[in-house]
């Protein structure tokens, strides 16, 4: 009789089986697809039937059904197969009895149905496609690579003999080939959106399918049996989350479990530990335990990691949004009057006729708005967008840190606030002006301040939510499904195209669908409020680099050798002050460009030797060595929060001359700081 | 550290910047680790600081 171990490969083996089947099932999907779309209608390659793209759909849907659903019906023909072996496995350490045939039955309906949606939503959008394409008049060519995509991303065939190429050795290479020419694919594609495709979903779902058919068979035969304990099995490997690392080989009793997968961690994808195990394309299994089992001796369990006491002292009392957003402008409207015509004074430069300098784009400009005026408007107050209460009380107290940095450093205090959004910048600081990812300050304030007990009742409500929302979505798109089949069969009733677009049945499906997209979105805005409360609830990984040690065991930025989160905010506002002080101090009107300032021109001649970086200087973090700027803003924040022993010694030096100089520095290893170059 | 990470920490360093970092920093943010989005992020901290800057003409 099997092992547990000698299951686990059988899995294993089977889900890699069935993910090539489907592959390949997809491929020959993308080829029919696009045969069949080449017999489209077109003037000089330009489509323009819409009558013909209406009748479309039903033969895209048939090529759908006849390769893709076949395929996955074949996938399930293996099901029966998986519980009996599960069922040899587990009789090798007890006496269970076999799963109702009626269950598994229902199991493999269940899996078939998640197939089918992903069939469903795919055919809907090829359907969209191609009648928007007749529409709009847009190239055949075009619309048929588009639809090879949706199914197949950068995996998708191609008449170029080197991009099929590469999709071979991306499908059959060894590991690195095969990232290699994925990589390479997507440069091929980079303005494609190839990401959403129906490979991506589909082979999900295939591997979860059987994981999760495979352990509701293994929990049913043991809830029968009366197990109260359970062993997570499977193998640890490089790919594996740091959840199932910590949890593989150990054994839990039922409650432990409930408990444990109310946490949170990357890629889970359910509250129910029995069915989801770690989550998303999880290889491992439990096993039910029982006392006569030598497996029952396991040793304890490893404890779970305390969380550290929260909230953390010290944190300044949070007050309405407002409140404080008006205690954050008085600051900054005093720093935003601190202007000079004096070079060396620790304010913002302005020219004789009182025009201040703008050498940055701002965040948040408005369509057709003057850089000046954009720039004008900023200063003096805070665009808090959607930075929570306890984001602003961190920030205020922040602010009030840097304007003390500044009298230290000769520099003039941060005069604008506003939220970054759109990409994923951290952050960013110019002319004065510091921009903030409210996603990353909200994450960090919320972890400061919330209570571990609280943060899992939070997780817990919006699992539930997200539970709600998605049988939501479920029931909507069958009142669609259904009046599509209803609009479909009522075809026929209608002589026209015209007449059937302006029909009742073909309005209704306009209208459902545009209710299954909004709850599909709503059940995805619902999925990122998950994800970010999973990030808030992650453990962080603290650096104990010293600068003896491996490069390679740098944290990635200097936040990483802090374990407070308002350290981590602390960092990411020291180090964008750092930056306004190489911005600003002993700035000329006319700086405009890369290294433009006499402090920026200095950083340069520290951080290159040559034209290379120089790499006998302490570079304390991976981001440090990205350029001269980085490298100070990073050293900056760390001199200030305490860490001088990981900067360069060199740093450290002009640091601590600039704190000791009476007004703006002069001179340093000889650099003439007023003049912008050497010493002469 | 994923192949993607590794790449866009090589492309942010490069003198000068391709004019196109943005959209190569999108396309390899794709690519990369869960867990590594939150310091990819700071990818963009750093090319931000070059790509917003204005031209003499602006």
């Amino acid at each position: 009789m099997a092992t547990e171990r000698e299951h686990d490969d059988y899995l294993n083996l089977l889900a890699d089986s069935h993910l090539e089947r489907l592959l390949e099932s997809l491929s020959t999907l993308e080829n029919r697809l696009a045969d069949y779309l080449l017999g489209a209608p077109d003037r000089d390659g330009k489509l323009f039937d819409v009558e013909w793209a209406v009748s479309a759909r039903s033969e895209l849907r048939q090529i759908i059904e006849s390769e893709y659903s076949q395929t996955v019906q074949s996938l399930l023909d293996d099901y029966p197969e998986v519980s009996v072996r599960a069922l040899e496995m587990l009789n090798n350490y007890g006496d269970f009895a076999q799963t109702s045939p009626a269950v598994i039955q229902q199991l493999q309906r269940l899996t078939f149905q998640g197939f089918e949606d992903i069939a469903s939503t795919f055919l809907d959008d090829i359907a969209n496609e191609v009648y928007q394409n007749a529409l709009t008049g847009r190239s055949k060519a075009e619309m048929i690579k588009s639809i090879r995509q949706s199914i197949n991303g950068v995996y998708m065939q191609s008449d170029q003999a080197e991009i099929n190429r590469l999709v071979d050795i991306a499908k059959n290479g060894t590991a690195a080939q095969s990232k290699a020419a994925i990589e390479k694919l997507h440069s091929v594609y980079a303005a494609d959106r190839t990401g959403n495709n129906m490979r991506r979903y589909a082979s999900q779902i295939a591997q979860d399918s059987l994981m999760q058919f495979d352990a509701a068979i293994n929990v049913n035969a043991g809830i029968q049996a009366g197990a109260e304990k359970w062993k997570y099995y499977g193998d640890v490997i490089r790919d594996s989350r740091p959840f199932c690392r910590e949890h593989a080989g150990n054994v839990y009793t039922t409650e432990e479990i409930e408990e444990i997968w109310q946490g949170s961690w990357a890629g889970k994808s359910s509250s129910d530990a029995f069915t989801a195990r770690g989550g998303y394309n999880c290889r491992h299994h439990w096993r039910p335990i029982f006392e006569d089992d030598a497996d029952a001796n396991t040793p304890a369990p490893r404890p779970r990691q305390e969380p550290e006491p929260k909230p953390e002292a010290g944190l300044p009392k949070v007050e309405s949004k407002a409140k404080t957003a008006k205690a954050i402008n008085s600051q900054l409207d005093a720093a935003g009057k601190t202007t000079s015509t004096d070079r060396s004074a620790a304010a913002y430069v302005v020219g004789a006729d009182g025009v201040l300098p703008s050498r940055f784009r701002v965040n948040g400009r408005k369509r057709g708005e003057l850089t000046q005026k954009a720039m004008e408007r900023s200063i003096g107050k805070i665009s808090a967008g959607s930075l929570t209460p306890e984001s602003v009380a961190i920030l205020n107290q922040l602010l009030k840190e840097t304007a003390e940095l500044g009298k230290k450093f000769k520099a003039p205090p941060i005069r604008g606030v506003n939220t970054v959004s759109g990409r994923r910048a951290a952050g960013n600081m110019g002319d004065g002006l510091l921009g903030l990812n409210q996603k990353y300050f909200n994450k960090y304030s919320k972890r400061a301040y919330i209570t571990q007990e609280k943060l899992e009742a939070e997780i817990l409500a919006a699992n539930a939510k997200l539970d709600e929302l998605r049988k939501e979505y479920a029931d909507k798109l069958a009142s669609f499904e259904a009046a599509r089949e209803a609009r479909d069969a009522a075809r026929s009733k209608y002589a026209t195209t015209r007449e059937y677009i302006n029909s009742p049945e073909y309005l209704l499906v306009k209208e459902l669908a545009d209710e299954v997209d909004k709850a599909r979105k709503k059940a995805n805005r619902q999925i990122d409020l998950l994800s970010d409360l999973s990030a808030v609830a992650n453990p962080r990984k603290i650096s104990k680099w010293t600068v003896a040690d491996d490069l390679a065991e740098r944290p990635h930025t200097a936040a990483g050798f802090f374990e407070s989160d308002v350290d981590v905010l602390r960092n990411l506002t020291y180090h964008e002050y750092a930056h306004l002080v190489h911005q600003e101090t002993w700035r000329n009107l006319t700086d405009m460009g890369e290294s433009a300032t006499s402090f920026e021109k200095f950083l340069d001649t520290l951080f290159y030797k040559g034209r290379r970086r120089d790499t006998d200087r302490v570079f304390p973090t991976v981001y440090s060595e990205t350029d001269p700027q980085e490298w100070f803003a990073e050293s900056f924040a760390l001199y200030n929060m305490g860490r001088e022993d990981l900067i360069d010694p060199i740093l450290k030096e002009f640091l601590d001359a600039i704190a000791e100089s009476d007004g703006a520095i002069k001179f340093f290893n000889n650099w003439d700081f007023e003049k912008g170059g050497p010493i002469s | 550290m994923s192949k993607a990470f590794d790449q866009a920490l090589e492309l942010i360093k490069r003198r000068p910047l391709p004019d196109d970092i943005l959209d190569l920093l999108d396309d390899l943010r794709e690519e990369i680790d869960a867990d590594e989005q939150e310091d990819f992020g700071w990818f963009y901290e750093g090319v931000t600081l070059k790509t917003r800057l204005l031209s003499e003409d602006e």
